[in-house]
């Protein structure tokens, strides 16, 4: 089965929790997760609505392998209209909450209206409740979460929550689960926010049975034993994501200083080597690897900061052991800062997971804010009397305290990039496509990665395409348009499955998911069928974002990467061909030269 | 000649087993070695996907073996790292 054939669906307007059955021919057409989700998305409300509205839904989805034994098949999706963006929002999380949701029974939670007070809903099996919530309005996830198993008394129920920045309204906001997993980009946790929606809790005790368990387990022994003997997945155990960190900066791929710069003088002080390493007082970043739900990789990093830094010299809450740097917060919170201080960073790090916010949305808004007070159009009396230079730790710090509160400066931070530069008059210098913020490759000695970027149907992103190889061989445009447009369907066809994506970087082949899928569930499920499923999944999110009013004026880069040559690197003197790319990207896709998709190309797909 | 060679991420594990693994050193080698055949002398060649970089600049795959080495460059191999 792999499905387990169940939605719930949570009226938060009249506080009422529905079973239904799952639409067994969506699930056979979208598998699950991330296509599944958005095709009940874009059956159920208006495009065009505003992301904040009741009318909006958000949608807590796993995969027909959540839940089950396939290594990393704990993997859970939130689906709105995003809030940062007004585009399609699909964000992934890993943590025990994922797997903990689909043992309870469920493959969707759907969540309708706006509560006239804060709630929570309490999943245990087939029996759910919202639960009153004012309690913990105003507390961070890593209040509530404690809370919520302490009024159950039952310390194996998995906790996905808002902090307060999704509570303000902070538009890169996202839903933490397990105190340092996030749901993290677009402002899903923005929309949970609005609908008084203050955490779920779910303790599960159903299992999940596959269709064909024979098949089933042999799959899945295969794709974990490749796994195993993957050098690549031995990096990730031992050096994480963080790895990235050299190999970027030494090609000049690591945006720095919002860009203006392409490789970071710091970037030695930010990579796994130093994380690994004792500092001045002996003391070492890095406690151990963390791994999710069913994972057999392990990416996550577990730290601590020396208690003598200052960021939490005097607050013991925050000398504890908790999630620490990956390659993106490391980017985000220091080379697109400027700032080199590994504890500074892993500081505000945690401050995003304990508010809840998207730490590279934060990173590259505060980035923007540093520039436009480089430039004076952002000054101390709008900061509070805080310098806000490039570089500065100490402000990386507060601001991230601020932003994730919403006071003072904050406020403007928590706006997101796109509307923080617009507020001052310099729309140019937001680095992001459809309002998100880049992640942590430059699009100009990453061509590829730019027209992934443009293309992203949730704004900017480097978990929507997978063009690293091409793109570290060459910074030459031909080619990249394929590469681009085929691993989007492939990771869009993982992404519905509920496996982690850092599988495929870890020795797994597109047919490891073909088969461990056509075990669990019911239909042949080939590797050319499922590869047109994840095309199907990335037309459909297309169509979802056309009919909210984006159109292919909305495929684009800012100006500094379609204009500004790069300073130093591979690409020094090259911008991004994405003019180039895109109309051969377009007709790839079957699209018109407007970015449509034509009749043929929805028919062929069942769209 | 010598040439400095830096090793990033796990490729240092697929060195040949009578080298003493390293991350970044000065090789001394003979003149005419390729980009492609000093990592088939290391020993990763024939192990694992990999991404090359000569003074700065890619080395596409299709020139690996005429792309000669000569005295004082600085050559960076990289294992097909993805995502982050």
């Amino acid at each position: 089965m792999g499905w387990q054939r169940k939605i719930l669906r949570v009226n938060l307007t009249s506080g009422t929790c529905v079973r239904e059955p799952l639409n067994m021919a969506w699930a056979q057409q979208f598998l699950g997760s991330r296509g599944l989700a958005t095709q009940y998305l874009m059956a159920e409300i208006d495009p065009k609505v505003d992301p904040l509205a009741p009318e909006n839904k958000l949608i807590i989805a796993t995969g027909p392998l959540t839940g089950t034994i396939a290594s990393t098949g704990g993997r859970w999706t939130a689906v709105t209209k995003g809030a940062l963006t007004g585009a399609i929002a699909a964000s992934n999380s890993g943590g025990q909450f994922g797997g903990e949701l689909k043992m309870a029974g469920y493959d969707l939670v759907i969540f309708e209206g706006r509560s006239p007070h804060p709630v929570y809903l309490y999943i245990e099996d087939d029996r759910a409740a919202l639960l009153d919530a004012s309690h913990l309005w105003g507390r961070s996830v890593w209040e509530v979460e404690p809370a919520i198993k302490a009024t159950h008394e039952d310390p194996l129920i998995r906790v996905a929550s808002i902090g307060q920045a999704g509570e303000y309204g902070c538009r890169y906001a996202c839903i933490v689960n397990d105190l340092h997993r996030a749901a993290g980009r677009s402002g899903v946790g923005t929309v949970m926010g609005s609908k008084n929606l203050k955490a779920i809790a779910v303790r599960g005790t159903k299992g999940v049975r596959p269709h064909d368990p024979a098949k089933f387990m042999s799959a899945v022994k295969v794709a974990t034993d490749a796994l195993a003997q993957n050098k690549g997945r031995k990096g990730m155990t031992s050096d994480g994501t963080i790895a990235m960190m050299d190999v970027t900066g030494t090609f000049g791929a690591l945006p720095t200083r919002n860009n203006r710069e392409v490789q970071f003088e710091g970037a030695p002080k930010l990579n796994a080597k130093s994380m690994k390493a004792p500092n001045e007082h002996g003391h070492t970043n890095l406690i151990q690897n963390a791994a999710c739900f069913a994972c057999t990789i392990g990416c996550g990093r577990i730290s601590h900061i020396d208690p003598q830094h200052f960021s939490v010299k005097d607050k013991p809450q925050y000398q504890k052991a908790s999630g620490g740097l990956e390659y993106e917060t490391a980017y985000a919170l220091g080379s697109a800062v400027g700032v080199d201080d590994m504890d500074a960073a892993t500081y505000a790090g945690f401050l995003c997971n304990e508010y809840g916010m998207d730490p590279i949305s934060f990173g590259g808004t505060l980035a923007c804010a540093m520039e436009l007070f480089d430039i004076g159009a952002i000054t101390k009396e709008h900061t509070g009397g805080i310098e806000l230079t490039f570089g500065n730790a100490e402000a990386l710090c507060l601001m991230a305290e601020l932003a994730g509160k919403g006071d003072g400066f904050g406020r403007d931070l928590g706006l997101g990039s796109k509307r923080l530069a617009e507020k001052y008059g310099r729309p140019e210098l937001s680095m992001g496509v459809k309002g998100q913020e880049f992640a942590a490759y430059d699009g100009r000695a990453m061509q590829g990665m730019g027209l992934g970027y443009a293309t992203s149907n949730r704004g900017a992103c480097h978990l929507r395409a997978n063009p690293y190889g091409a793109d570290f061989t060459s910074t030459a445009t031909e080619g990249k348009a394929e590469v681009v447009r085929t691993s989007q369907d492939l990771i869009s066809a993982i992404d519905a499955t509920g496996l982690c994506l850092f599988t495929l970087h870890s020795g797994a082949t597109p047919e490891h998911y073909a088969d461990q899928i056509d075990g669990a569930c019911e239909g042949d499920w080939t590797l050319p069928r499922l590869l047109e499923t994840g095309e199907r999944i990335w037309n459909l999110e297309r169509q979802f974002n056309l009919a909210a009013g984006l159109t292919s004026k909305d495929d684009t880069l800012p100006k500094r990467i379609l204009e500004e040559p790069a300073p130093s690197g591979v690409a020094k003197g090259l911008v991004s061909g994405l003019k180039t790319m895109l109309p051969e990207y377009y007709a790839q896709r079957g699209w018109g030269a407007d970015g449509v998709p034509s009749a043929d190309t929805l028919k062929r797909l069942g769209l | 000649m010598k040439i400095n060679v830096r090793l990033m991420g796990w490729l240092r594990e697929y060195l040949r087993s009578d080298i003493e693994t390293f991350d970044d050193k000065d090789l001394e080698l003979e003149d005419g070695i390729t980009v492609g055949k000093l990592a088939e002398d290391l020993g990763f060649r024939a192990e694992t996907e990999f991404m090359a970089m000569r003074n700065g600049q890619h080395v596409k795959p299709e020139v690996l073996d005429t792309t000669v080495l000569v005295d004082g460059d600085a050559v960076i191999y990289v294992p097909p790292l993805k995502g982050g």
